[in-house]
Parts: structure tokens; C-alpha cells; sequence
């Protein structure tokens, strides 16, 4: 990931208040984990389950903290449980941010049934989302999902695309 | 042991804590036993812990509370490992192991002779993890927890629960809507998005 679109994901969420960050890492955000975990304006906990980490951030939305959980496509499938129940029967949400793994031009062959499966899962699940592939939209679409969060209080998706994560695409 | 003498023993304690309780019975117990806008009925099982680690980290001046269960802690075991990479000083953690799946009519879980939650809070970092076994030794536990900084994970291996469970009248979006409306009130801050017009 270049180094602008790093800055404008960090300076995004910072401007956007995002103050509570969870993360379970995937390769192509690698550069941001590292960053949040140095940055003293994030509280950050990275956890080893992506339903951990979005029920951290629910709970860390009920203290008043905007929060993101970052984790890559497969961790929608994985967090499936925890975004229905916590979403859809409490009515708690969570902003998260995904590389968009399995995209058209991502390389591992791991990567297509994670491409394949997010957009429906989102779906099943009424999630809403953006993908993002231009960088000098990323603030404002921090900013998008975070109003949609705040007018829905469901949960809200930003999909990062293979133009503003791979530099050798 | 049984649960709702536990959930009795913990009851006086509370003033202006935050509470995540677990679903099913235990729930059902906790509202007969102590009615309180600052508890949240959760839904699922697993992310109790999780939950109650971000609210307590988001207000580090508060005691938050969760009271959970075997079959929950054991659906979501990476919890722990949250919870000790992050303890948060504020958080006390009651798991009520019955060793069963009572709401099912009583299957035994992992903990029924053989997985201790202790243990394997311990393992994952959360280094004051203790197990009791009798009514006085969870007071003691109880009070220590309530009445001291520090992470608390009290597990308490208690009886299945018998009879009919008395009967919770708040849903989970009233009970919702209930905790965010105090919690925006005690804390003097907005939860819930308040355009609507």
C-alpha cells in the first residue's frame, strides 16, 4: 500500500473521530496496523477472531468512542454471527474497513472465494457499503459510512479496492 | 451452588455500573433479581467479554460488569486472549458454569469434568482468573471484585438451575434503548443519533 493511502485512511479516521480501533491483519493493509498500534490518538486492541473484534467495537460504540474494526473479507464470514445477532437483534453497529481480497487483479488463489463470498454475505447480512478505488475519495467515504452508521445505528461497510491497495496492480 | 443466589450476592454492589448479561436464563434472573437501566440484555453467545471490554475501555472511569456462561465463553474462546493482550482495570467478569446447556434441557458442555474456564482464562493471559465452588467463597470472590481496581474473571461452578425461570419483560431493543438513554445521561454524551428531522 502506498504511503498517501495510508495517510489518507489514518488522517480519515482521525478526522472523522474514530478514536477506538480493533484489527485482525491482512497483508494489504499491513502498513496501518502498524501505524494505529504506535499512534497515541487510537486506543487500538488487535484480537485473533474478527467476531471479537466487532463486538469490542459495539461495546466501545456504547461508551460513547467511534470505533472501526479492519479486517479482510474473510473476516465477514467469520464475524457473520456477531453482525446478526449484535446488529440485527440488539442493534448495536460497527463501521468496519476491508481490503477488497479476490478482487479483479488480486493474485492468491486463497483470495477468490473471499472476492466471491463478501458481497453477498454484506447483502445477507443488509449491510451497506462503499467500495472505494480512487484515494482522494477515501476521507470522504470514512466520513459516508460514518453518517450512515450514525442516521441507521446498523452496521456499515468500507471496501477497499485493488486501485488504492496494490501497487503493483 | 446456584445462580441467582450468586446474582443476589452481586446485586447490593450495584450503584451506577454497566452491565452485559448473557442471554437465556441467566438474563431472565438477573432482571428479576436486580432491575437496572445500566444493564444490557444481550443477544448470542461468544461476545459478552468482548463487548464488555470495549464499553469498559471507552469509559475507564466506570466498573463495567458482564455476568456470562460456560456454553458462551466456550463458543468464542479467542475472548481471552483479547482480554488478557488488553485487561482492563475496570471490567469484572462473572462466568455462572453450570456445566450444561441449560435452555436445552441440560446437555453437558466442555466444562462437565474436563475444560476449566479458569485454566484457560489463565493460559490466555488473564493472569487473575479463579474458579469457587460454594455460596461464601463467591461472596468473598464478589466483593474483592467489586470493591477493588483491577480485571476481575470469577468463574462459579453452579447447579442447573430448576423449576420455571422467572420471566423478563424487557426485550432486547428496549433494553437497548433503555441502557444507551442512561449511559448518555450518566455520562453526559450522545449515543444514539438524534437528526430526525
Amino acid at each position: 500500500m502506498k504511503e498517501s493511502v495510508v495517510q489518507e485512511v489514518i488522517g480519515g479516521l482521525k478526522e472523522a473521530g474514530v478514536r477506538f480501533v480493533s484489527f485482525l491483519p491482512d497483508s494489504w493493509f499491513k502498513e496501518i496496523y502498524f501505524r494505529l498500534l504506535k499512534d497515541p490518538d487510537f486506543v487500538t486492541i488487535p484480537v485473533s477472531n474478527e467476531g471479537v473484534g466487532v463486538a469490542l467495537c459495539c461495546g466501545a460504540w456504547l461508551g460513547g468512542l467511534k470505533a472501526v474494526m479492519l479486517m479482510e473479507n474473510t473476516g465477514v464470514r467469520m464475524a457473520c454471527d456477531q453482525l446478526a445477532r449484535l446488529g440485527m437483534s440488539v442493534g448495536l453497529p460497527v463501521f468496519m474497513m476491508i481490503p477488497y481480497r479476490g478482487d479483479i487483479g488480486d493474485k492468491p488463489t486463497y483470495a477468490v472465494a473471499h472476492g466471491q463470498t463478501m458481497l453477498p454475505v454484506l447483502e445477507a447480512l443488509r449491510i451497506p457499503y462503499l467500495i472505494v478505488r480512487d484515494e482522494n475519495r477515501i476521507r470522504q467515504a470514512i466520513r459516508r459510512c460514518l453518517t450512515t452508521l450514525s442516521a441507521t445505528n446498523y452496521h456499515v461497510a468500507l471496501i477497499m479496492g485493488a486501485e488504492v491497495c496494490m501497487e503493483d496492480l | 451452588m446456584q445462580r441467582i443466589d450468586c446474582l443476589k450476592a452481586v446485586a447490593p454492589f450495584i450503584k451506577d455500573q454497566l452491565v452485559v448479561v448473557s442471554l437465556g436464563r441467566t438474563s431472565d434472573e438477573w432482571a428479576t433479581v436486580c432491575p437496572h437501566d445500566g444493564t444490557l440484555f444481550d443477544s448470542g453467545m461468544g461476545h459478552h467479554i468482548p463487548l464488555g471490554l470495549g464499553l469498559a475501555t471507552a469509559l475507564p472511569h466506570r466498573q463495567v460488569i458482564v455476568l456470562d456462561t460456560d456454553g458462551s465463553v466456550l463458543m468464542l474462546l479467542s475472548s481471552l486472549t483479547a482480554l488478557g493482550v488488553r485487561p482492563a482495570n475496570n471490567l469484572k467478569i462473572f462466568v455462572f458454569d453450570n456445566e450444561v446447556y441449560e435452555g436445552t434441557g441440560g446437555q453437558p458442555s466442555a466444562t462437565a469434568g474436563i475444560a476449566d474456564i479458569g485454566a484457560i482464562a489463565q493460559g490466555a493471559g488473564v493472569r487473575g482468573a479463579k474458579t469457587v465452588r460454594d455460596l461464601e467463597s463467591f461472596k468473598a470472590a464478589a466483593r474483592e471484585a467489586l470493591t477493588t481496581e483491577g480485571l476481575a474473571f470469577i468463574v462459579a461452578k453452579v447447579e442447573m438451575a430448576k423449576g420455571p425461570s422467572p420471566r423478563r419483560v424487557v426485550g432486547h431493543r428496549e433494553g437497548l434503548i433503555r441502557f444507551v438513554r442512561y449511559v448518555e445521561a450518566t455520562e453526559k454524551i450522545t449515543i444514539f443519533h438524534t437528526q430526525h428531522s
